[in-house]
């Protein structure tokens, strides 16, 4: 593989900033230079705004811990089974709260979690040097961390805008492919691949956030549009994938009038040539064809039309905002006008949690603190704390994977490597250098290729692991002087907390993804269950941003899905619309009377039920029941009745597309299509 | 030798109170650049923050000494 000029840049930098590190930790005789240099490399990454936003959090993190060791140490370290309850649980609760929120922020907690061990176990002996430690430690991670982000910063910066555009184009490129095809009706039958493609590339986009907001330059002003934009990316799919149904449902019909025809032809055209104008149009001709619409829709057509403007409509909102919010995020400029289509503040921010998963994790961290510290006192090895130190830190670095196993696995062949480098450094190297210019220039090839590792994702856990592990061995002698015993007891005990760490996570928490993306699909409809079996009180929006966010967790997760599960992934889309439905039914029902809210109770528990049982298609009685609903209400002609006729209709298309079209029985009026065809 | 001071017991050196206090005199500042649109005009913002620092630092230090005397 060939490193291209960015990533030498990268590599570079990482190793300026760690020989300014090391150069200002011995100018200022800090006791433990080396756990500063270790910092840089795990601040450190490609994107100067990703390094600045990791760096603070990391500083805040460092400082939390250090606070909670100080406080539980000199209290508890008279009773050092006590004290290693206390310590395993903090860690435990911190990595718990800190994998519940999935933005780069959580890193302030998991730290706090693992600095408290870093902090307390090596001090146990000597209780009284706690507070001074606990300092000295702030200082090197702080000293480390100012540097990675001082160098990342000043020197060849990596703004994360460019890289931004371009995935934002890419994405929109291969949308807007899709919604021709659609617009043009001819779309394939089945594109789940890259409908959840889409999903997940827009879901992806979270990670550019946080990094955006700490922009050198003037990304932080682009960040709110992005949140947007990204939101709006995934509302698309369920609103184009619910046009789409209705487009097919209709040709087969042959119920499509030319008129409808005629704007979605329009519509493809904008697509291709986005215009602000053209899409206003575009709204005034489809309130026109609503009007022409029958005031009551009975016929099962003029239905499936009715909910087909519905969608356009919010189509047309929707690209309305995207096209402007991709204007302004070109210029670099934030939103002012006002949103078309517009959520709660919650439905922005609402992410999937796991709170199992996050308790797994904690757990696995609690048990693999308290195993390696039990052997570590059972033992009286003198040593022996840095087992339980590394047994935290591998447990939490990794928690959030689907599978952390393999990356532990991969962290304790790193550390094995940076044992060796460091042993050689320390034995064979350090020793002959007599000035700081010499052991910089015997560190830099070290630091130069490690750098150059980090910037492949297949290489970067050896690239972060080696001169972490390295240099927290070196940091690990309290003097400069070499002492063989006293390393390779170190040594070992890094490599027995590693192997604790990833025995306990085999044992309790490793998943692999594919049942991660079953637990999510599972989520999902536990989700609509308690939707239906609620009180109206939801919104549909935030129910979708909520479902949304798993399909593109989930999509994430398709390779690793067995052929046979194919049939569901398929219906996580229209799942999303279902879910929307559902919400849409409930906060009908509060505006209709007691009477009929008795009527359509029964719809609910069954819809209820079948997203419980986990069966994949409902059964007819559901059908028979929609369609009973269904029934009642086309011929009412209160607002809420008609809002809950189209709510049916579509639940009805996204639960039964096979279906035969509706035949109202109670209906006595002719079936008719209301616009001209 | 760097000065100390005594905070209750605690000595600090007087350089981390003096970078704390020129930190926190950058964040008024470079608020009142961006309320102003100067960052407009500046190439390289990181690099134009981190010079502002040190002047503002040295000049913390200057009126430091300035009032010892």
């Amino acid at each position: 593989m060939a490193f291209t000029s960015r990533d030498w840049f990268f590599a570079l930098k990482v190793a300026l900033a760690a020989l300014l590190t090391m150069g200002i930790a011995f100018w200022v005789d800090l006791p433990r230079p080396y756990w500063a240099v270790a910092s840089v490399f795990i601040v450190s990454q490609p994107l100067a705004g990703a390094t600045t936003s990791k760096a603070g959090y990391r500083l805040y993190g460092t400082i939390l811990g250090a606070i909670a060791a100080v406080v539980l140490v000199p209290n508890l370290v008279n009773v050092p089974i006590l004290l290693c309850l206390a310590l395993a649980l903090w860690i435990g609760g911190c990595l718990y709260f800190s994998l519940l929120d999935r933005t780069p922020r959580s890193y302030v907690l998991m730290l706090s979690g693992f600095t408290a061990a870093f902090v307390s176990f090596p001090v146990v002996n000597a209780p009284y040097t706690i507070f001074d430690f606990a300092v000295s430690r702030v200082e090197e991670i702080g000293l480390g961390i100012i540097c990675a982000a001082l160098i990342s910063a000043t020197v060849l910066p990596v703004s994360v805008v460019p890289m931004l555009r371009t995935k934002l184009d890419q994405w929109f490129h291969e949308a807007e492919d899709r919604m021709v095809a659609i617009f043009a009706r001819q779309a394939p039958a089945d594109d789940r691949i890259s409908r959840l493609h889409l999903a997940c590339g827009a879901v992806a986009f979270d990670a550019l956030i946080t990094p955006l907001q700490y922009d050198i330059g003037g990304g932080a002003r682009i960040a709110d549009a992005v949140a947007t934009l990204r939101q709006h990316m995934l509302m698309f799919l369920p609103i184009v994938t619910a046009i789409n149904d209705r487009i097919r449902a209709l040709q087969k019909l042959n119920a499509l009038p030319a008129s409808v025809r005629i704007l979605l032809d329009r519509m493809a055209a904008e697509v291709r040539a986005p215009d602000l104008g053209e899409i206003e149009s575009q709204r005034e001709a489809l309130s026109k064809l609503s009007a022409t619409l029958p005031e009551r829709p009975v016929a099962w057509t003029d239905l499936l039309l009715a909910t087909l403007m519905v969608r356009i409509g919010d189509y047309l909102d929707l690209r309305q905002d995207t096209v402007m919010l991709r204007a302004h995020i070109g210029k670099g400029e934030p939103m002012t006008e006002p949103y078309a289509f517009q959520y709660t503040a919650k439905a922005r921010t609402v992410r999937h949690q796991d709170q199992l998963l996050a308790l797994l994790s904690a757990m696995a961290a609690v048990i693999a603190v308290l195993a390696s510290s039990a052997f570590w006192i059972a033992s009286s090895w003198p040593d022996g704390f840095a087992a339980p130190m590394l047994a935290a830190a591998a447990c939490s670095l990794f928690a959030a994977q689907d599978d952390p196993v393999l990356q532990i696995n991969d962290f304790v062949k790193a550390a094995v490597i940076g044992t060796v480098t460091a042993s050689i450094y320390e034995f064979a190297i350090l020793p002959l250098a007599t000035s700081f210019e010499m052991v910089a220039i015997a560190f830099t090839p070290f630091l130069v290729g490690c750098g150059l590792l980090m910037t492949r994702p297949k290489t970067a856990i050896f690239g972060l692991g080696t001169p972490v592990i390295g240099f927290t061995q070196l940091a690990l002698q309290d003097n400069y002087a070499g002492d063989f015993a006293v390393f390779t007891n170190g040594a070992i005990a890094v490599v027995i907390g590693m192997c604790t760490a990833a025995l306990t996570t085999q044992l309790f928490r490793s998943v692999g993804a594919a049942w991660t993306a079953r637990r999510l699909r599972r989520t999902n409809r536990d989700s609509m269950a308690t939707a239906a079996e609620g009180h109206g009180d939801a919104d549909a929006l935030e129910l979708a941003a909520l479902m949304l966010d798993r399909v593109g967790l989930l999509a994430s997760r398709l390779t690793a899905l067995p052929p046979e599960d194919s049939e569901w992934t398929s219906e996580l889309l229209s799942e999303v619309r279902v879910g929307i439905d559902i919400v849409e039914l409930r906060r009908a029902c509060a505006s209709l009377s007691a009477q009929e809210v008795a009527e359509i109770d029964r719809l609910f528990v069954m819809l209820g039920r079948h997203f419980r049982s986990g069966a994949l298609h409902p059964g007819n009685e559901l059908l028979n029941e929609i369609d009973a609903c269904l029934d009642l209400f086309v011929f009412r002609t209160t607002a809420p009745c008609r809002r809950m006729a189209l709510a049916l209709a579509d639940l009805r298309r996204s639960l039964f597309p096979d279906a035969p079209p509706f035949a109202g029985t109670g209906g006595t009026e002719p079936s008719r299509t209301g616009v001209a065809a | 030798m760097i000065a100390e001071l005594n905070l209750y017991g605690v000595f600090v050196p007087a350089l981390f109170l003096w970078m704390l206090l020129a930190f926190c005199i950058l964040l008024v500042l470079r608020r009142a650049l961006v309320h102003g649109n100067a960052y407009v005009l500046i190439w390289h913002r990181p690099l134009f923050d981190l010079a502002l620092y040190v002047i503002i630092l040295g000049a913390v230090v200057f009126f430091s000494r300035w009032l010892a005397t």
